[in-house]
Parts: C-alpha cells; structure tokens; sequence
C-alpha cells in the first residue's frame, strides 16, 4: 500500500511535468492547426541553454532558467516565422508541415549535437534530503517542480481567460474563420502562441532533466510521445484536457512502474490507441480537430 | 583499383537498399499522403526476422540470446520478413486509419517506434537487447564460395533483382486504376470516399505493402551487414529515407529511385570519407543538419523534387514515370 502511495507521489512529479509539455504543444497545435514534432528537440535546446548559462556563463539556477525561458520563446516563435511561415502563407497540406517539423527536429537535434556534443550532463544542484509527508517521500527539487508546475497552470489559465491575447488565442484554436472575420488578425496570435509554446516547452525540459538527474541530445525526442498521448486524451487545442491528460498519464506510468519499470513510458502508447479506439476527440472535445 | 571496389561496391549496395526501401514509402507518403513516421521500425522488424531465421540457435556459452535460429535457407527469411513486417504495419494502422486526419497517424507511428525501441532493448530474450545480432551470414555465399568480406558479389545481383521487382510492383500500381485511387485518397479522403471508395481498406493495403517492402529492405540490410542492433531505431533512418523521396520525386518511382542515390550514395556514403573534424559527432550531425535543410528547402522550392510525379495524358498511355510532368499546385498547393 505504501509502494502505491509512493508511486501516486511519483506520478504528481510526472504529471507536473508532462502538464507544462503538454499544455505548451497542444496550444499550438490547436491555434495553428497541425502537430509539431520538433517540440521534443526545442525542449532539449531550453535544457541545453539553461545549463550552457549555468555552467559556462556560472549565472544562478533560477537566474539562468529564466533568461533561457525567454530566450527560447523569442527562438521559438522566430524560428516558427522563418520556416513554418512561408509553409502556412502558401496554405501547405497537413502533410507537408509535418515533414517540415520532422525536419526542423533532425536540424535542432544535430545543432545541439554539434555544439554539445552526445555525453550525457547533469545540473549541478545541491543534494537535498527527501522530505516525509505520512507515507509520502518527496525531495524539495520534486516539490518545486509540483508547485513550479501548478504555478505556470495558474498562469496560463489567468492568460486564457483574463487577457486580450488569450482569449484571441482560444477564439483562433476554436475556429479560425470565424475569428478572422471577428476582426482577429491570426498572425500576432499564431506569434505569441509560438512563443509561449517554447517558454513552457524549456520549463517543461528543464523539469524532466532536472527530475532524471542527468540528460542528453536525446533527451525531449525520447518523452515526445509521452506528451502526444496526454494532448490526445486531453484533447487538441484543449489546454485543460492536456493538464487532465497530464495527471492521467503521469499516475498510470509510475503505478505501472512497481510491476514493469523497464515500460513505464510505454504504457503511454496503450493509453493513446485506447483513447484513438474508443474516444479520438480526446475527453474534452473540440471541432474540426479530429 | 583492388581498394576502391569494395568501397563502391558497399556504397552501391546500401543505394539498391535505400531504392528499395524509397519506393516502399513513396507508395506510402508520395502516392498515398500517409505520414509514417516511423518507416525504420518496419525495416528494423523485417532485418530482424530475416536475421533470426538466417542464424542458428545461439551458440551455448555465447551470452547471446534471440528467439527462433531457423536456420532456414535463402529466400524464406526474405520473404518471411516482408509478411511480418507488412503485419505489424497493417495492425498499426488499423487502429489510426478509421477517420482520423493525419496528424494522428503521425503521432501514432511515431508512439509505436519508441515503444518498439524499448522492446527491443529492453526483452532481451527477444532480439539479443541491445547488442543485437550479428553473424548473420551471407545468403548463396557458401554455395558460390565467395568470402564473407565480398559479400557484395552475391548480394548486390540479389538486390538489384529484388529492386527490379519491387519497381515493378510499384510501376503497375501506378498505372492502375488502384494507383488512381490511391492519388484521389491524397488529395481528399473525403472527396475519394463520397465516390464510393473503400478508403480504409486502400490505405490500410498501402500500409501493408510499404511496410512489407520495408521488411524486405531490412533483409537485405542485415544480410549484408551481417549484424543489426536498436540504434537503428533513431529517427534520423527514417528521416533520410523521406529525405530520398522528397528530393528524387514523391509520386513518381524512378525519382525516388534517383533521391537514394543522391542521399544515400552521394550525401551519407560520401560523408563517410570525409575527415574528422572536433569531435567524433560532428559530421554526422552537420550532415544532418544538411539533410534536413535540403528537404525543407526543397519542399517550399520545388515540391515536385528532382523528376515530379507524371500525369497521364488522354490517348497517351503513361510508361516509365516519363510523361507531361503535374502542374504546380495540384499537390495541393496554392499558386502564390
């Protein structure tokens, strides 16, 4: 019973943050329409920058996360204007911006690659004992990515429902035309999204590396179908399905970790042909994203 | 001379491999419009098959454990690893292709080839884990008692036949009324659906096909080789094997043909030769990085790749992949 108490404290941590991946990946994919599979990679660069920042620039943790949150915000959407751009503006097919976000995460990977090198890294934090909540065991660094990650949902939803650009932002996810004749230009929202998209993409990086301990070039590609399954169960464009999906897939992997830790991601799979079997608007429907 | 045969002759090899493997996931994503983004994998399960039925049992006190060591002769490991390759793509998509747009099946693939990594690497009575197998000896070798390190003499007359009849198969496809179905799913499901075509089951025929073709590419891979382990799995094989088929030409049979020989044997098999510079990773990774720039320019600069797709012309029978070449924009495309 306490195994599974633990595992539950386990998966709080994997869902907090698979909740700051995936609400960062579906909002874009529902405001611009198509998957990007370059997410995994543009988190895997957050990571890399915020230790290039901490080691080479010897900035503090937190003073270098939050320059590499902006930092990757500003390359995210700068990145998504110079190449998705022209894509979208010429109205592409579906299948052709997948290539293109296939292709960007071969370049993104091989750029961190080459300047990093393929030898795992580690954040130098310092060791702190786990802390007992009854039955619960919890190291303040899995705490702070708890709180740091119900913080930036807070945020996000404040930023959705309380300001002019978020409300722009689900009013394009929801149906583009109707915006656009609603007076919404699609262009500065598809901007701020894309930069949203990579501040929470590096949190979320920086989070998975921190939680693991150590981390390498491969380290957001091999998690990026984790959080494809919780946006599917969510919902696309659903940022509160993909929090739901979140917390689901975050429990299931670490209970299924006490019997198979070796497949504990894997169970996500299961997860995601069960909701394309049975439900493939995901549990929060939206239109037009199925 | 003596030294550069067996360069040109490996280099040769991996092009029929790779011409092999484009035509198989031009059916798939040039003709078709499915995203697979885990083409690899099928390669992986077919050198795998074809490997365990090729070796023997593990050799006692080896520490090597597979299922299977059939020992069968050749052709049945090939042919066997085409129809459990083109199984596990039929299963794949069975549970995506229902009515679903093709971002989920992306996904979908994508998911399956991470899973499939980690069964792999992880049960390691399966395929030997990590490590692999190897030993896997050449088919015909013995026979014609040709050494095992010119293994090339016996498999590239091998190969270019099996990639005849691979382009064959595809050739006819392309000229039927199956092969005009299958344009009319890429340009719309919907609009090939209301004219009464069963669009599940083509496509679900599509996946099979390419995947079993990607079976065979992997035999063929692993009886060259001779070894094959889970690094093969890394997305960058699938990658360079859509980036043969966007530059040569999606759509048409000889372009992508004419892509792997410019990505596998000029870009990959040239980059092999090329000096170290800094760290071992490094030209690797900037070839990458090429490659990918080139299939991304090339998409927004010329969709139509190399050679495009033909079209038919009306009296004309289309032969060869040689024809009136499809206007712009009936890909799908805007014209501004």
């Amino acid at each position: 019973m306490n195994e599974f108490i633990q595992a539950m404290g386990f998966g709080l941590v994997t869902a907090s943050v698979l909740a700051l991946a995936a609400v960062g990946l579906t909002l874009q994919f529902g405001v611009t329409n198509y998957a990007n599979f370059a997410y995994g990679d543009i988190m895997t660069l957050g990571v890399y920058l915020t230790w290039a920042l901490t080691t080479a620039a010897h900035l503090n943790f937190a003073i270098a996360l939050v320059v590499a949150v902006v930092a990757m915000a500003g390359i995210t959407a700068a990145v998504a204007e110079g190449v998705m751009g022209p894509f979208v503006r010429r109205r592409s097919p579906t299948v052709v911006l997948l290539m293109v976000t296939f292709g960007l995460s071969l370049i993104l990977n091989s750029v961190i690659l080459a300047i990093w090198g393929a030898n795992s890294d580690a954040f130098q934090l310092p060791g702190t004992q786990p802390l007992h909540f009854g039955p619960l065991l919890l190291t303040p660094i899995q705490l702070t990515i708890i709180g740091g990650s119900i913080v930036a949902m807070v945020a996000i939803h404040l930023l959705l429902t309380r300001t002019g650009i978020g409300k722009r932002m689900r009013a394009v996810s929801d149906n583009r035309d109707l915006a656009r004749v609603s007076g919404i230009s699609p262009t500065p929202v598809v901007r701020a999204t894309w930069a949203i998209t990579g501040a929470l993409a590096t949190l979320a990086g920086v989070s998975l590396a921190v939680e693991a301990s150590q981390f390498s070039p491969g380290l957001g590609e091999g998690f990026l179908f984790v959080i494809f399954a919780a946006v599917i169960l969510g919902g696309v464009g659903r940022p509160y399905g993909a929090m739901l999906g979140a917390l689901v897939v975050g429990l299931v992997t670490e209970v299924v970790a006490l019997w198979l830790p070796q497949y504990k991601l894997d169970v996500a799979f299961v997860v995601l042909i069960l909701v394309l079997l049975l439900r493939p608007q995901g549990l929060i429907a939206s239109a037009g994203k199925v | 001379m003596s030294t550069l045969l067996p360069i040109f002759a490996t280099a040769f090899m991996y092009v029929i491999i790779y011409a092999i493997l484009s035509i198989g996931l031009n059916l798939q994503y040039g003709v078709t419009g499915i995203v697979n983004f885990t083409y690899y994998t099928f390669v992986a399960i077919g050198a795998y098959v074809a490997g365990v039925l090729t070796l023997g049992k593990p050799p006692a006190g080896s520490g090597e454990t597979y299922i299977l060591g059939l020992n069968l002769p050749f052709p049945v490991p090939i042919v066997l690893a085409a129809l459990v390759a083109g199984l596990f793509g039929g299963l794949l998509a069975l549970t995506v292709f229902r009515r679903l747009r093709s971002d989920y099946l992306a996904i979908t693939t994508l998911c399956a080839g991470t899973v499939a990594f980690d069964i792999v690497t992880n049960s390691t009575g399966l395929f030997n884990g990590p490590n692999g197998i190897y030993g896997v000896p050449t088919p015909l070798a013995s026979t014609f008692g040709v050494p095992p390190q010119n293994s090339y003499m016996v498999l590239i007359p091998i190969g270019l036949v099996i990639l005849g009849l691979v382009w064959w198969v595809a050739h006819c496809i392309d000229l039927s009324p199956y092969g005009r179905t299958l344009r009319a799913i890429r340009e719309g499901r919907d609009a090939a659906a209301s004219f009464g075509k069963n669009t599940l089951r083509l496509q679900l025929g599509v996946m099979i096909l390419g995947c079993a073709i990607a079976g065979i590419g992997g035999a063929l891979t692993v009886e060259f080789v001779g070894a094959f382990n889970p690094s093969a799995f890394e997305t960058v094989e699938t990658f360079v094997v859509y980036a043969a088929v966007i530059l040569g030409g999606p759509g048409n049979n000889l372009g992508v043909i004419l892509g792997a020989v410019l990505v596998q044997g000029v870009i990959i098999q040239g980059s092999l030769y090329l000096p170290t510079i800094g760290a071992e990773s490094l030209v690797p990774a900037i070839r990458n990085m090429v490659i990918g720039a080139m299939v991304i320019l090339v998409l927004y600069f010329r969709p139509r790749g190399m050679v495009g797709e033909t079209r038919p012309q009306l009296g004309v029978p289309r032969r060869w992949g040689i024809g009136r070449t499809l206007a712009p924009g009936s890909r799908g495309e805007a014209d501004s």
